[in-house]
Order: structure tokens, then sequence, then C-alpha cells
């Protein structure tokens, strides 16, 4: 059962994790955001994880798996709020996110999300 | 009573009364949550128990007395890094004697006077020992600060989005990680998605400087910030190219005034002159 | 399933230990390390190094063992302050252990970055195992000026 709420704003989901996760619960959230996705048919998914004082391998594999799925419905799935020891221990243990583009704010990801989707849709 | 070994029985028998009467008293004068002092009083006066075992023959030098010595490190420790004053610090152990003392006068009113005293002298080293190791990492804390005032990279923010790092000096792994840190939590403290990394002052480049500012790099990345450099020596250059260093995907300028120029237009940051 | 005891180190004090049999445990284990870390001063940087390390190293213990445990001890001197943490598991072990601490290597389900990547993140890591009983040792320390 998932736990986090998910929100919709102009075509985007935004979730934002408040709490320490366990594994199921992680998963249930990632099949949560792909059902709202594929039901709201939405462009973009912000994932919010400034309350996240842990981001250990798995978690990094559930949103990059996360992230892979959402493409091949047609979105995409980006990063707010990364703690800054966060990112030097992601980097310290050789995991780079790679696929995941990431953003210092809800604002700047929003800004971002939303602008590209305008291009997209004027060409 | 007349020795050590029934004092130690008696606070067995009592113990869980004994633990909550000194945490009371302790919790009095502090503000902390009751869990936590509980966890520590349970822990000390197990040792300190431990330690009338073996007395009055070997108090001092038992085994149980030097557990109890590491066990007060750690206690005095905790206090002295988590702004505990001295007088709450000194006050655990002498409160400790206040809540025995109790019991004692309340189950054995005849105990001698000799067994007071020595018992006493040995609380009272117990206290002042706890009082030594917290004076001790109070101090280490003090002069690391200064430390830090001294000696922390300048952060300067240049504009709303853009902030200016210029390193200085020699740039060790201790010294390196400390930047790290202290830029990531500046970029996320101001909200920064451009961050100009200067090189001019800096004399030597070698692998670990340039791994950690590639560290640097990619850690900001994943905060969602750019970090570009600037002030690259043609030494520094030649450094890099022949370490193999990757630092192809970075923005490179060679003077700070070429890379805050890319940073305002990048940002799209308005200068207008009067 | 009963774990073997590791000697006890007469030394250190301040020992804590969690059991480790549901995925709640990890997330409980490594807010403990973190908890452990804060509490004696460790930069916000060590905190999360230490509590992703045993995030991961509590994860492998579910991941290959039916049982295991977290111990953890604190020892402050006046040259530094070390926080120590002990998993063990009494799962199947690592027949080869120089392999399994290289980058990419995968036991079992996973990115195969556990071990080496946890490595990364302590100051010391020491690791023994054999069928039925693998100890991980880690630690990390701060040095007093």
């Amino acid at each position: 059962m998932n736990i986090i709420p998910i929100l919709c704003l102009q075509s985007n989901l935004i979730a934002s994790i408040q709490t320490e996760l366990t594994d199921e619960q992680a998963l249930a959230f990632q099949s949560a955001l792909l059902e709202k996705n594929h039901k709201l048919n939405t462009r973009g998914i912000i994932i919010d994880v400034s309350m996240l004082d842990v981001i250990d391998s798995y978690m990094a594999k559930v949103l990059s798996d996360l992230t892979i799925m959402v493409k091949l419905q047609g979105a995409k799935v980006v990063l707010c709020g990364v703690q800054p020891a966060v990112a030097s221990t992601l980097v310290d243990m050789g995991m780079r996110l790679n696929s995941l583009e990431t953003f210092l704010s809800l604002d700047h990801a929003f800004a971002y999300l939303t602008k590209e989707q305008a291009r997209n849709m004027d060409e | 009573m007349t020795n050590y070994q029934e004092i130690n029985a008696l606070i067995e028998q009592y113990k869980s009364d004994v633990i909550n009467n000194w945490v009371d008293e302790v919790i009095l004068n502090i503000n902390s949550p009751r869990a936590t002092e509980e966890q520590d009083c349970q822990q000390l006066l197990e040792l300190i128990n431990q330690c009338l075992i073996e007395a009055p023959n070997q108090t001092f030098s038992s085994t149980a007395f030097k557990q109890l010595e590491q066990a007060l490190r750690s206690f005095s420790a905790f206090r002295a890094l988590n702004d505990y004053t001295p007088t709450q610090t000194a006050n655990y152990l002498l409160l400790l004697k206040k809540v025995i003392y109790e019991l004692l006068f309340e189950k054995y009113p005849e105990t001698s006077a000799r067994l007071l005293i020595d018992f006493n002298n040995f609380i009272d080293k117990v206290a002042v020992l706890s009082f030594q190791y917290y004076s001790e990492s109070r101090e280490e804390v003090v002069s690391s600060q200064a430390y830090a005032l001294e000696h922390d990279t300048p952060i300067v923010k240049i504009s709303k989005d853009i902030l200016l790092m210029p390193l200085m000096g020699i740039i060790d792994t201790v010294k390196a990680q400390k930047i790290i840190e202290g830029l990531l939590e500046s970029i996320v403290e101001n909200q920064a998605t451009m961050a100009i990394l200067d090189m001019t002052a800096v004399p030597t480049f070698d692998t670990h400087v340039a791994n950690n500012i590639l560290k640097t790099i990619v850690a900001a990345k994943m905060v969602g910030t750019q970090v570009i450099l600037s002030g690259i020596s043609t030494n520094a250059a030649l450094t890099i190219v022949k370490l193999g260093v990757d630092l192809s995907h970075v923005e490179t300028f060679n003077t700070l005034e070429n890379a805050i120029a890319y940073g305002y237009n990048k940002t799209h940051t308005k200068i207008t002159q009067e | 399933m009963m774990i073997p005891q590791a000697p006890k180190d007469l030394d250190n004090i301040f020992e804590e230990t969690i059991a480790i049999k549901t995925t709640q445990d990890i997330v409980n284990a490594r807010q403990k390390g973190r908890d452990l870390a804060q509490r004696y001063a460790f930069s916000k940087s060590e905190q999360t190094r230490f509590a992703t390390a045993i995030s991961e190293l509590t994860r492998n213990v579910l991941t290959y063992a039916t049982a295991g445990q977290c111990s953890f001890t604190v020892t402050c001197t006046n040259k530094k302050d070390t926080i120590s943490a002990r998993i063990m598991d009494n799962g199947p072990g690592i027949s080869d252990l120089e392999l399994a601490l290289q980058d990419g290597y995968s036991g079992g389900k996973g990115l195969g970055l556990g071990l080496p990547g946890a490595k990364r993140l302590v100051h010391t890591f020491e690791m023994s195992s054999s069928p039925g009983l693998t100890i991980i040792d880690i630690s990390i320390c701060r040095q007093k000026r």
C-alpha cells in the first residue's frame, strides 16, 4: 500500500517523500506513480526527496527503474531537493543517478518540465 | 553495613528505585528526554556497582574500573558536545551519591562512618574524572571552532543564482572534504543554480585535488547545480591532461571574468549600469 | 536460528544491538547509526555516509541470510571518538571475499555495488565470512585536535 500522497498539477504528478521508506513501501510508491501516470496521462513526475536523509543503492535503483518505466509510458521523472550529504554519499559510493535529472527545488523542477512540455507541444 | 560488597548488594536489590530516583533528580535541572538520561544512568550505575565488588583492595585498578573510565569518557563527551552546562554534568554523580545515601540511611542507619567516608571518596573520584573528561571535550570543541573560523574557504554570492568560491592555497584531502561539504550546503541554502570554482590561487594541482574537484562537480550536479571552473593556470592544465582527469563535460574558463560572464548569461541575470 | 556469539571486547562500552529480521529493521538500524554519529558531533556528511553503509550492509543480511543483527559501540579517547558497527548474519557466506569487494560484482539481486560502495563510506572495514557466519565490522572516527 502506497503511503505517499501524489498530487497532480498541470499535467504533472508531484510527490514528496516525507518519511523513511522500507523496501516494500518504496516499491508500492513506485507502482502507485506508474498507475497514476498511466491513468491521468501525465507528462512529468516530480519527486521531492528533501526529507530523505539516506538514499542507498536500493532506493537509487527504485528511482532509476521508475525513470525508465515512466519513459516507456512517454513521460519524464525528475527529482528535487537532494540533500548535500546524500549527493556526496552517492558520489562516494560510485553511483551517479545518470538517467535522472535533478533540481534544486520544486520551483526549478516545475519550471523546467512545463517549459519543456510547452516546447514539445509546439514541435 | 560494613563493607562495599554489602552496598553493592543493596543497590542490586533496589536497582530500579535507585535509577528512578536518580533520573528524577537529574532531569529536574536538565531539559532532555527521560529515555536518554535513563539509558546512560543505567549503564553508569551498572559499572559503578561492578567496581564495588572489587573494592576496597582493587577499586581503582580493576577491569571494572577501566570499563567505568571508558564509559565516563563517552558519557562526558556527549554532555560536552551537546551543550550540557558544567553544573549539569557535575551534578550527575553528586545526585547519585545523594540517592544512594538516602537508601543507606533508610535501610541501614547504623552504617559505619569509616565505610561511608571511603565510599564517599570513591564516588567523588569518579565525579572528578567525569568532569575532567567533560572539560577536555569542551576545550576541543572550542579550539576546533576557532580553527574553522580562521581556515574556512569563503563563498561569495555574486547574483541571485550564482555562487563564487575562490579556492586558495594547498588543498589536502581533509580540506577538500570540507570544501565540498561547505559548497554543497551553501548551494542548497542559497538555491544557486550555478557555482564558480576559481582556481587562480591554487599553486599545485595533483591527483587528489583533481579528483576532489571532479567529485564536487558531480555531487553538485546531483543537487541540481552546474559547477564551472575558472583560473586554470598553464601548469594546472598540463597536470590535468597528464593525470588523465576527464573534465570534458565541464565548462572551464581562463579567467574569472569570463566565467562570470558565462554565468550571468546562462542564468539570465541582467546587469544595469548607471 | 541462533547467531554464534563473537568474543566480546572488554574495553568497549555503550553497545546496542538491533536484530535484523524485516525491512523496517534496516531503517531502524541506519537511523540508530545516524543518531549515534550525530550525538558525537560527526559532520552531516559523515552521519549520512555511516547511515548509508549500515543500510547497505543490513540489507545484505536480509537478502542472503535468515537472521542477523547489527551492534553499535562508541569508544571515546582523548585523541578521537569512534563509532563502530558489527553486522553479523547466518547466511551461506561469501566464498571469494576479494571478488565480492570489486565494483560491479553481484552475488544475487541488486546493483552489485553494496559491499565495495559501503567500504568507501567508512574509515575501517573488516570482513570475515564462512558458511553460517558472516561478520562485517565498520567504523567511523573523528580526530580531536
